[in-house]
């Protein structure tokens, strides 16, 4: 028989060990349904400038979507967690893309869509979101292949006012 | 301090919290004030943990869930008195678990 000695522990760092997994995306969906917010830290560049490495990230349940929010959904390909912007919409589906990667993840069906990202935090200071029109113009940004290179310039000195 | 948890006390799962298993880890994570809160409030149990956690239905006891552990593990039964009254203690601190 093994030892019996039970603990809790406080899982630190977790998002950088959890967020690949697949089974992840159930702890999300579990939180949600519960008609929570989820909060996690973001990990890496690809929403860059709006959204940076190491952020607070709360997310919501989906409500209506539009071009330009940020949600929280499964990437096509991978079946992991991305949170990515809606840069498209065309028939009930809706194309997502990661501001600062040279390519979309892929068109997702909006009911696949698992939640929307309401609150951005960068240390003590709450990030503040975008107006619609604005993330409308970032998402049209984003979505053009020829601007690839001066992409980043863009959001840095014409969309970024600090705000995602 | 001392553990106010007692062996007669029948405790549950919170509705507020969400369990998964992820990568062979059992997870815990509140929801606190409408938050589910991955960063701040993850918690994670061992084997033994889930042992007490799987026995706690809201019907025994703890001294019930104590004497189950005892019939599965070769340990000494006030020991296994003192772990349960002490996680169960830990948990309900955290409103993780609740008293029926």
């Amino acid at each position: 028989m093994s030892k019996f000695d039970p603990s809790l522990e406080i899982v630190k760092a977790s998002s950088e060990r959890l967020l690949p997994s697949r089974e992840f995306i159930g702890l999300l969906l579990a939180v949600l349904e519960k008609g929570a917010d989820f909060r996690l830290r973001a990990k890496g560049l690809s929403m860059r400038p709006f959204i940076c490495d190491g952020d607070i990230i709360t997310i919501a349940r989906p409500g209506e979507l539009a071009v330009g929010q940020i949600v929280a959904a499964e990437q096509p390909e991978s079946g992991k967690l991305v949170i990515h912007r809606i840069i498209a919409s065309r028939r009930g589906r809706v194309l997502i893309k990661g501001d600062a990667n040279p390519q979309a993840d892929g068109w997702v069906k909006m009911e696949k869509i698992l939640g929307i990202v309401s609150q951005v935090q960068r240390g003590e200071k709450k990030i503040e979101s975008s107006s619609a029109v604005k993330r409308r113009l970032i998402a049209f940004v984003s979505r053009q292949r020829f601007l690839r290179r001066v992409r980043f310039s863009i959001y840095k000195r014409l969309l970024y006012s600090g705000k995602y | 301090m001392e553990s106010t948890v007692q062996l007669e006390e029948i405790y549950q799962h919170s509705d507020d919290v969400v369990v998964r298993e992820i990568d062979g880890e059992n997870l815990i994570i509140p929801i606190t004030s409408g938050v589910g809160d991955m960063e701040d409030e993850l918690y994670s149990l061992n084997e033994s943990g889930k042992v007490i956690w799987d026995k706690l239905d809201g019907k025994k006891s703890l001294e019930q869930v104590a004497a189950e552990i005892g019939s599965e593990y070769d340990e000494a039964e006030e020991e296994i008195k003192n772990d349960v009254i002490n996680f169960v203690a830990e948990l309900a601190k955290r409103n993780i678990l609740v008293k029926v």
